[in-house]
């Protein structure tokens, strides 16, 4: 592209880019420069306000109605992912990241099953790692040396394992004195079978110190005949309580259930949501559409008013135009009755000058030529040029109208003509002039 | 508002209703949609129309021109200019690739548009058509018959220049002229 010595667009060129006009390898060039130079950038910005200006010297018309509902149904086919309703999203990708800004409980739980499952299995060796540490300390000292022989089952395979040498000693002591009474299941039984006097007399020392399960072997519950492994190893260890063992003992269950709950009170929430703000915005759809057909109603049964009011004011100006080109009529063949005579075009132009109100009736119209129109001109009084009325296509029966074209306002009118222009109407009148005042 | 020639605003941005309604189009309301539809739909069909003259090529050029507001809201920028002006150029432009069967271009939504009408505003809008049909009345019939075959039939400067025989500076400077007067007697 050329540019000027200031290397900005020539003015004219601007014009042409404005207007897309330009060849696609100068655009090109052209839009890179604008992009860069706020002289032209600007310059291009006020030619595409006058471009506006002139865009508004068409004539308004109002689109068909079913295009409004055949744009909706369109936007209604193409939702916006990002921008709908929160219940929604959660709806669609439950495992989304978004849904805990939405349900902030449920994620909140979500973390906590993973975090808890994997200390059910972990527990029974975290038991059996601690044994041997604690171990020591209560029973190396107590238990006898003989218990290894007494204890053959599970208690002393466990024990024997540890601390093989010093179970034996103590262990019999404790035991002993209450086995009897309080142990009446396998642990007691195979205690008494092996070691019947030995155990009584150490084990009610011992045993108040160890857990509060004393409680509950005074109240003749039987906890050893079921646990007996592992009310062993806790037992022994002061740090994991009853309750917190219970606890995890559901816990694999209850977070499960109350999350899954959680997730699908959510969901069931968002399809609701979702679904009333479906048919809410089918509604406001509705409403809408009823109201731009109301409003066209109005706008029109206006328009009649007016054009009624034109038609009968007084003050209005009532002229017939009539043809001024002559009517070609088909000879008759020979032999064949002759064709009656084809009516003469005529018309009739109602006028406010006032409102800027006109109405014209034409009959016996001849039909146009593919590609063209009839067109109504009004000849203001003070000479100034022809200006546009409205254009008109007759229908089968020759018949059209214009009922209120946009007409400026107090423009008084010496005359009417109509011509014959391309579809879409012209702005300056191409002659012949087809209609004209009598 | 980008900057200021002369003292006087150039740039008038979307009024607070279209950048209202814009924002709700971009959070997926289709009332938004169908508001902004009933605003500017006369100024987008009747340009469309003007170009195509054909109510049918009209409506999908208006469809066309809507869709791609409510699939790229963001592609109009309020700073940039009323949404209403905005809306007629892209209609215009659209027009005439439809007239061309090119395929739709995007360059003319970014370039800034110094529009002080809201044409949002029936009453005003038919104001400013008589007051543009009044001024282009008194233009020299050439520039005027120029700028219509540039802006509402499409046609390039070397187009006109074979259509009237004109040289092809002459044509160019014909549109220029046209479009400087309109912008004078507007702001007179």
């Amino acid at each position: 592209m050329t540019l000027t010595p200031g290397n900005h667009i020539p003015d004219d060129d601007l014009v042409l880019f404005a207007l897309q006009l330009l060849p696609e390898d100068r655009m090109r060039q052209a839009r890179q420069h604008v992009e860069a130079c706020d002289l032209c950038h600007d310059e291009i910005a006020r030619l595409q306000g006058d471009l506006v200006a002139y865009s508004m010297s068409s004539d308004f018309q109002a689109p068909p109605l079913p295009a409004r509902e055949r744009l909706m149904r369109q936007v209604a086919k193409e939702p916006k992912p990002v921008s709908i309703p929160e219940p929604l999203v959660g709806l669609q990708d439950r495992t989304a990241p978004r849904p805990q800004d939405r349900f902030p409980e449920a994620p909140a739980r979500l973390p906590e099953v993973p975090a808890r499952f994997p200390e059910i299995p972990a527990r029974p060796p975290e038991v059996h790692d601690r044994l041997p540490e604690r171990m020591p300390d209560r029973l190396t000292d107590r238990i006898p040396e003989r218990a290894p022989e007494r204890m053959p089952d599970r208690l002393s395979d466990r024990l024997s394992e540890r601390a093989p040498e010093r179970l034996p000693e103590r262990m019999p002591d404790r035991i002993s004195e209450r086995a009897p009474e309080r142990m009446p299941d396998r642990m007691s039984d195979r205690l008494s079978e092996r070691a019947p006097e030995r155990l009584p007399e150490r084990l009610p020392e011992r045993l108040p110190e160890r857990s509060d399960r004393r409680h509950e072997r005074e109240s003749g519950e039987p906890i050893f005949r079921t646990r007996q492994s592992r009310t062993l190893g806790t037992e022994r260890h002061p740090e994991p309580p009853e309750e917190p063992e219970e606890e995890r003992r559901h816990l694999p269950r209850a977070p499960w259930v109350l999350a899954w709950t959680g997730w699908a009170v959510a969901a069931g929430c968002s399809f609701v949501a979702g679904l009333q703000l479906h048919q809410r915005q089918q509604i406001q759809n509705t409403i809408a559409a009823q109201q731009a057909r109301m409003d066209e109603t109005t706008r029109q049964a206006n328009r009649a008013h007016d054009a009624l009011a034109t038609l009968t004011a007084a003050n209005a100006m009532q002229m017939p135009l009539h043809s001024t080109v002559e009517v070609k009529t088909t000879p008759a063949k020979p032999g064949t009755p002759a064709a009656a005579p084809t009516p003469s075009p005529e018309a009739l132009v109602a006028y406010l000058a006032e409102k800027g109100a006109l109405v014209f009736i034409g009959t016996h119209l001849q039909p146009t030529p593919a590609g063209k129109t009839y067109e109504l001109w009004l000849l203001p009084a003070n000479g100034s040029n022809p200006m546009p009325a409205g254009t008109f296509k007759p229908d089968a029966q020759g018949s059209a109208s214009i009922v209120m074209p946009a007409i400026p306002k107090g423009v008084q009118a010496k005359g009417f003509g109509v011509t014959m222009e391309n579809d879409g109407g012209a702005d300056t009148p191409t002659l012949p002039i087809l209609m004209a005042p009598a | 508002m980008k900057s200021n020639l002369e003292g006087r605003e150039v740039f008038r941005g979307a009024t607070d209703q279209d950048v209202q309604l814009l924002d709700r189009v971009r959070r997926g309301e289709e009332q938004a949609m169908a508001t902004l539809y009933d605003r500017y739909s006369k100024v987008v069909y009747s340009v469309a129309l003007r170009v195509l003259r054909d109510s049918a090529s009209a409506e999908d050029v208006l469809q066309d021109v809507f869709l791609a507001l409510w699939r790229r809201p963001e592609t109009f920028v309020a700073a940039r200019g009323s949404l209403g002006g905005w809306l007629a150029v892209v209609a215009r432009n659209r027009a005439i690739d439809s007239l061309r069967r090119k395929r739709p271009s995007e360059q003319v939504e970014e370039v800034y548009l110094a529009s002080p009408f809201d044409l949002a505003d029936e009453a005003q809008r038919n104001t400013m058509m008589k007051r543009v049909r009044a001024i282009l009345l008194h233009l020299p019939l050439e520039q005027r018959k120029t700028l219509e075959m540039a802006y509402f039939d499409g046609l390039t400067h070397s187009e006109i220049a074979e259509i009237t025989g004109d040289p092809l500076g002459t044509v160019k400077t014909r549109i220029r002229s046209a479009l400087l007067s309109l912008r004078k007697e507007l702001e007179a």
